[in-house]
């Protein structure tokens, strides 16, 4: 997905809401887009969708792109399965493969039980909620936040969260937009920054790039009968069994916070005993 | 064009679920009921009805295109391009239109008296005037479907003229002589008088390539013009 020399005005004559931008994200790149409010963010992320026209540069964009608007309609005369299936089927998904992962999407933001409400009768979160299955469930190489956040509640935040960042690790390439300057810190790839004057520049991020030959944490939990971690964590900890239910996970530090995040907030539900700095290891050295 | 199935899929759901296709739908058996009467000829019968479609089918585009909230499209958008999405929602009301054009017919035969009026010179048989009406009314309801396509998003007219321009566009298909509505309605309604009946192949064939080329060129300027 790339950008070049783009402008954007509305109108002849009017302010240019972006200018001279170019930006390339590839693939399993995950971007934030910074900016004051009406600084133009919004329009990047609609001019990357294809929903807008740049005036002046090109936008050239490899495979669908799934979007998530910055208001979602609640006026939308459908229910909140049968939309999510609609427009899965718009996405290429077959009509099973779009009603399991509507399923799945609605069991994930735990509205399962509101899958047949019509969205004009949900609340303003929930809806919000459906707007970010809509996008999430296509699995589309290119995905686009528009203050995706905003109105859901911390468990669905981090859902959001972990679903991106997934998405990111999976090949795609993500670009967001958020008021919140902790939103995925350490774990994009890259920030830029939406000036008055309509540029693009890129900002410092976070307080700490995520580096492989960083101190190491380990995290001690207990499993609940019989279960297995889940599959995907943030970070790659490697699993060592210590007997019994407990299981020692080892990452660099600055994964660390991600993946007790995921531990915490994921299914099944781990107890997390012990969290403790591993002194004077490097992770990838010659100890494994 | 893999997925402009599922989006007219999408578009019909949507024409439905809004009931923005009870007010055409009303309005179309309603100058039905008025204008038609129990026991009359059938080839008046359907010339009118025919007529009747065009403005008919042009609300139906008007209700496809309303009825989306701008947001909800920019999803669409983004998954498969807007002429694409475009394209999708005049296929749906043509849909729409086509459905209504198949049950104004069937619901024209099951009333209708005799096939041509009393002291006309031949009959042409039911068939070939059904043949003949139902043609008739694809080329009404394609005529529709671009008076529609033309007075709404994305050509630059603004709301409460979109209305009236689709109206006089309407009127314009149905009077002008040039137009394929007008003489296929025109043909029709003649044969009641004089039996003879030619069915409106051509102005069929003119009127899909008409709306197939305004089609495409409407779709084009979504994707240019995407508000």
């Amino acid at each position: 997905m790339e950008l070049t020399a783009v402008g954007k005005r509305y109108g002849r004559g009017g302010r240019w809401v972006l200018r001279d931008v170019a930006l390339a994200v590839g693939p399993g790149e995950l971007v934030r887009i910074a900016g004051a409010n009406g600084s133009g963010k919004s329009t990047l992320l609609r001019l990357v969708a294809g929903i807008e026209r740049p005036s002046t540069g090109r936008v050239v964009r490899s495979g669908a792109a799934a979007y998530v608007p910055e208001r979602f309609p609640p006026a939308l005369p459908f229910d909140a399965s049968s939309y999510l299936l609609r427009v899965g089927r718009v996405h290429g998904l077959s009509a099973a493969g779009a009603r399991r992962r509507a399923g799945e999407w609605l069991d994930r933001f735990g509205i399962a039980d509101r899958a047949g409400t019509p969205l004009s009768r949900l609340s303003k979160g929930t809806c919000q909620k459906v707007a970010v299955a809509q996008a999430l469930m296509a699995e589309a190489p290119v995905l686009l936040l528009d203050e995706a956040w905003t109105g859901l509640d911390p468990g669905a935040r981090a859902v959001l969260d972990e679903a991106a960042v997934e998405r990111a690790a999976a090949g795609a390439a993500v670009l967001f937009v958020d008021h919140d300057p902790n939103r995925l810190a350490g774990r994009t790839g890259a920030a830029y920054r939406v000036g008055p004057d309509g540029g693009l520049r890129p900002v410092a991020e976070g307080p700490e790039p995520v580096v492989a030959d960083g101190p190491v944490m380990e995290i001690e939990v207990e499993l609940p009968d019989g279960a297995a971690l889940p599959e995907r964590l943030p970070g790659g900890p490697e699993a060592v069994a210590l007997g019994g239910a407990l299981v020692r996970l080892t990452v660099p530090a600055g994964h660390s916070d991600a993946l007790l995040r995921a531990l915490l907030l994921g299914r099944p539900g781990v107890r997390v005993l012990a969290v403790r700095r591993r002194e004077g290891e490097r992770c990838g050295g010659s100890d494994h | 064009m893999r997925r402009l199935g599922p989006l007219t899929r999408y578009h019909l759901e949507l024409l439905v679920r809004s009931h923005a296709w009870l007010p055409p739908f009303l309005t179309f058996v309603l100058l039905l009921v008025v204008g038609v009467s129990a026991g009359d000829p059938l080839l008046g019968g359907l010339g009118y009805g025919a007529g009747v479609l065009v403005p008919v089918s042009a609300w139906y585009v008007r209700g496809v295109l309303t009825a989306e909230p701008a947001a909800s499209r920019a999803c669409l958008v983004a998954a498969a391009g807007p002429a694409r999405v475009h394209l999708a929602a005049l296929l749906a009301a043509l849909t729409a239109a086509l459905l209504s054009a198949v049950g104004g017919v069937a619901a024209l035969w099951w009333t209708s008296g005799p096939v041509v009026n009393p002291g006309a010179g031949a009959d042409p048989g039911v068939g070939r005037a059904l043949l003949a009406g139902l043609a008739a009314s694809v080329v009404c309801v394609l005529s529709g479907v671009l008076a529609g396509a033309v007075a709404n998003r994305p050509v630059p007219v603004r709301s409460p003229y979109g209305i009236l321009a689709a109206l006089g566009l309407a009127a314009a298909a149905l009077v002008v002589p040039v137009s394929p509505a007008n003489a296929a309605v025109r043909g029709v309604v003649t044969a009641a008088r004089t039996g003879r009946l030619c069915v409106p192949w051509g102005q069929l064939l003119l009127s899909v390539v008409l709306v197939a080329v305004v089609g495409a060129g409407v779709a084009a300027l979504a994707g240019r013009r995407p508000e």
